[in-house]
């Protein structure tokens, strides 16, 4: 029997019937014990030759087919949609359950109770079949008591007591999934925490696999991260298979001060979320001349910049054309916005990125974005004590996770920088950010560098105190310097959002 | 005047359409109003399903008891406030027997009318404090012999829970409760698999009552007879007439009474 040839007779009817999806061809795959696999990062649906084999036993094999695939397109077109989505889901039941792969598994079970039902009610679907004949277990059997109930099929299986709870939830009603989701697992996680200590947990009644895409992960933990900084470290433990397999995890190594992966993916994903705009460079003038425009040729003016070719190959005044010539304005090599050193302090006075949100980092990292963003190259300087060798540099690169690797690096001693060490890094006028709370030991030394420098320099300090009044003071009269100062720590992404615009803009 | 470069369009339509004889769609003349009109309205038959059936009746019953909980609300609060004396603890629950004997209901409902109160937005709910009187009535006046109630999921927390409980009744409660647990309990069994706040089965008659998390100050306050056994954190014992108080199996409160005034509501 082939499966190929039987799902190019109903995928047809079976797009028709989902309106048509932006869904390429299923395949059928031999290994595994999933019904239908869904594949989300390439949108192909997998139907196990196995389990198809096996239904073709006791239904029409095109029903059969044609149902697995009602299944995955529901998954696609209807819950849980996209990651974000499914996100969402598992932030409403993680503070109910704490347990994260029961709280995946529910979902997985529930999506499948949507899914299904939209399916059967909305789209004509042979699903009810198949579950007439699907595998017993505790969960599978309630659920199918369940269907039983909600469809009014019989699915040859016994009434369940706690099918009177499961019935009275609205499935369809996407604007309720949050309760109708702490509903569902208040009556199944039970049975699935049994069945997973036995060691039978499944995921899903058909063994769904969802492997998003890599901009579908990132996108879903940019949202996902304005849960918060513990949140969204529960998250990523959670979802660390999903995330590995999709090559997110940034997988740096460990040591002193080393960031973990998921304080990495948070500092990332929520500074994706903000968009700093960076203004270009003035254009300036290169001396050099260039045709511009065409007016007409009068007697007097000189005949070698008359264009011939508009000209009708004549010289006569106010018919043929010469050509205007104008100064030519360039950015020079690049196009308008240099590389960017990000100059961030780690000393013992700054919050600790790893323990909780570090604005500065925040901060740091946004201004970092900006300049990946427009395929610009960021270095990084990030110190505490560096003259004791507490610094981290990082080399121009436009490595994002290499960045903020290094911005979420975590010193803790003292506060000096070596300035040596940042020589190397500012040539050909690179942009210079600077985050800090100003309590510098050669804070006089490094202003004296700063001013003598023509690089643009954002310089923010997230404190109050004496030495950033003085850095105030020393950089009103250098014009490439700008000081912003927060009154609170939470303001800095804020910050540098709409001010450095400003500062640019006045460039 | 500057002319309207694009007035010339109104001349110009398909099928020699004219402006007298068009309609205007997005700025262009057409024969009909939207080109699209016939994909608005989904023609394909949807399947009517029992779910439709059970959702219609779960949604009636949920009005129901809201405007049972609205009229309870109306009576005993009015626009003033609800405060937890002993006078309007008895009044209140007097009101709410009175209007759960009035209406049809089914301990589903009610299970399913816990979740519904705990989340919903309507302003019937804006005072929670009568709550657990209500859902107590209902309880009490129940032909089932095991009730099992799970609020797990929500921030609230309802106080006022198992309020006379009568004998022969045990009452299961996933979640956390608030104070006045289990308070004047008539010989039913109260099981809390949660946590509790003040005055745990303050002037209980009889019966008992089991906490598997913590509970706040003042336990078995005034209590005359009956158990009640808690396995997490206490925040302290109150000043009990008798019954017995257990702590993990420990018995830290004897049977036999102490001095002081009965408070029983």
């Amino acid at each position: 029997m082939n499966f190929n040839d039987i799902i190019q007779r109903v995928w047809p009817a079976v797009r028709k019937r989902h309106l048509f999806p932006e869904l390429p061809t299923p395949e059928v795959i031999e290994a595994g014990e999933e019904a239908a696999s869904i594949q989300m990062a390439d949108k192909v649906i997998q139907l196990n030759a196995n389990r198809l084999a096996a239904l073709a036993q006791v239904m029409d094999i095109e029903d059969a087919t044609s149902a697995l695939l009602d299944h995955g397109v529901g998954h696609h077109t209807v819950c849980p949609w996209d990651f974000e989505t499914h996100l969402k889901l598992y932030a409403a039941l993680k503070p109910v359950l704490l347990d994260g792969a029961l709280v995946k598994q529910v979902v997985e079970y529930f999506s499948d109770v949507v899914v299904d039902t939209h399916a059967v009610r909305e789209r004509e679907s042979k699903l009810p079949e198949v579950y007439r004949h699907a595998e017993s277990s505790e969960v599978t059997d309630v659920i199918r008591a369940l269907y039983q109930r909600l469809w009014g099929e019989n699915l040859d299986v016994e009434d369940r007591g706690e099918v009177d709870r499961l019935a009275r939830i609205p499935y369809l009603d996407a604007s309720q999934w949050g309760d109708s989701l702490r509903s569902f697992a208040q009556v199944i996680a039970p049975l699935i925490q049994k069945e997973m200590d036995d060691g039978n947990g499944r995921g899903g009644m058909m063994g769904d696999t969802q492997q998003y895409s890599a901009g579908e992960l990132a996108e879903g933990m940019a949202q996902f991260a304005e849960q918060g900084f513990y949140a969204f470290r529960e998250m990523v433990r959670d979802f660390a298979d999903e995330l590995q397999d999709a090559n997110i995890m940034p997988d740096m190594g460990r040591g002193k001060g080393t960031p973990t992966d998921a304080d990495l993916l948070f500092y990332m994903a929520r500074a994706s979320a903000f968009r700093l705009p960076v203004q270009t460079i003035p254009l300036e003038k290169v001396g050099g001349l260039h045709p511009h425009s065409h007016s007409p040729w009068e007697i007097g003016k000189p005949v070698q910049h008359i264009d011939v070719w508009t000209s009708f190959g004549r010289v006569m005044p106010g018919i043929s054309q010469m050509w205007n010539w104008r100064d030519g304005e360039t950015h020079g090599d690049g196009d308008g916005i240099p590389d960017c050193v990000v100059i961030v302090d780690s000393s013992g006075s700054m919050v600790n990125p790893c323990r909780e949100t570090s604005h500065a980092v925040l901060g740091a990292g946004c201004a970092a974005d900006a300049y990946l963003r427009r395929g610009k190259r960021v270095a990084v300087y990030n110190f505490s004590d560096a003259q004791a060798g507490g610094k981290e540099v990082l080399d121009f690169s436009r490595d994002r996770k290499r960045v903020f690797f290094a911005l979420c690096r975590y010193f803790g001693g003292g506060t000096a920088l070596h300035l040596p060490d940042l020589e190397p890094l500012l040539k050909n006028h690179v942009d210079i950010f600077l985050i800090t709370d100003m309590q510098i030991t050669n804070l006089d030394a490094l202003m004296q560098f700063l001013i003598q420098k023509e690089n643009r320099v954002t310089a923010v300090h997230v404190a109050q105190n004496r030495e950033a009044q003085r850095f105030r003071q020393r950089a009103t009269d250098a014009d490439h310097i700008c000081v912003y100062a927060v009154e609170r720590t939470e303001d800095i992404p804020d910050i540098v959002l709409s001010e450095v615009k400003t500062r640019f803009q006045a460039t | 005047m500057q002319k309207n470069p694009f007035r010339e369009f109104d001349q110009i339509a398909p099928s020699g359409l004219t402006p007298e004889n068009a309609v205007r769609v997005n700025g262009l003349l057409s024969s009909k109003r939207n080109p699209f009109a016939k994909f608005v309205e989904d023609t394909r038959k949807k399947r009517v399903m029992p779910m439709d059936e059970i959702l219609a009746s779960h949604t009636e019953s949920m009005d129901r008891l809201t405007a049972a909980y609205s009229a309870l609300i109306a009576e005993c609060v009015g626009e003033g406030l609800w405060q937890a004396d002993r006078k309007t603890i008895e009044s209140t629950y007097t009101a709410a027997s009175q209007i759960v004997g009035q209406i049809d209901w089914e301990m589903t409902d009610i299970e399913a009318f816990c979740a519904h109160a705990l989340q919903s937005n309507d302003a019937a709910f804006f005072v929670m404090e009568p709550l657990g009187l209500f859902l107590s009535a209902f309880c009490n006046a129940s032909s089932q012999s095991d009730i099992h109630l799970d609020l797990t999921g929500h921030d609230l927390r309802l106080s006022l829970m198992g309020y006379r409980l009568r004998k022969d009744i045990t009452l299961t409660i996933v979640g956390d409760l608030g104070d006045l647990t289990g308070i004047s309990l008539m010989g039913g069994c109260l099981k809390v698999e949660g946590n509790v706040r003040h005055y745990l089965g303050a002037g209980m008659i009889d019966g008992r009552i089991e906490v598997s998390g913590d509970a706040g100050r003042n336990i078995g306050e005034q209590m005359q007879a009956g158990e009640i056994h808690i396995n997490g954190r206490l925040g302290g014992v109150g000043n009990a007439q008798g019954g017995a108080i257990y702590h993990r199996d420990h018995k830290i409160r004897g049977q036999k009474a102490s001095a002081g005034m009965s408070l029983q509501v």
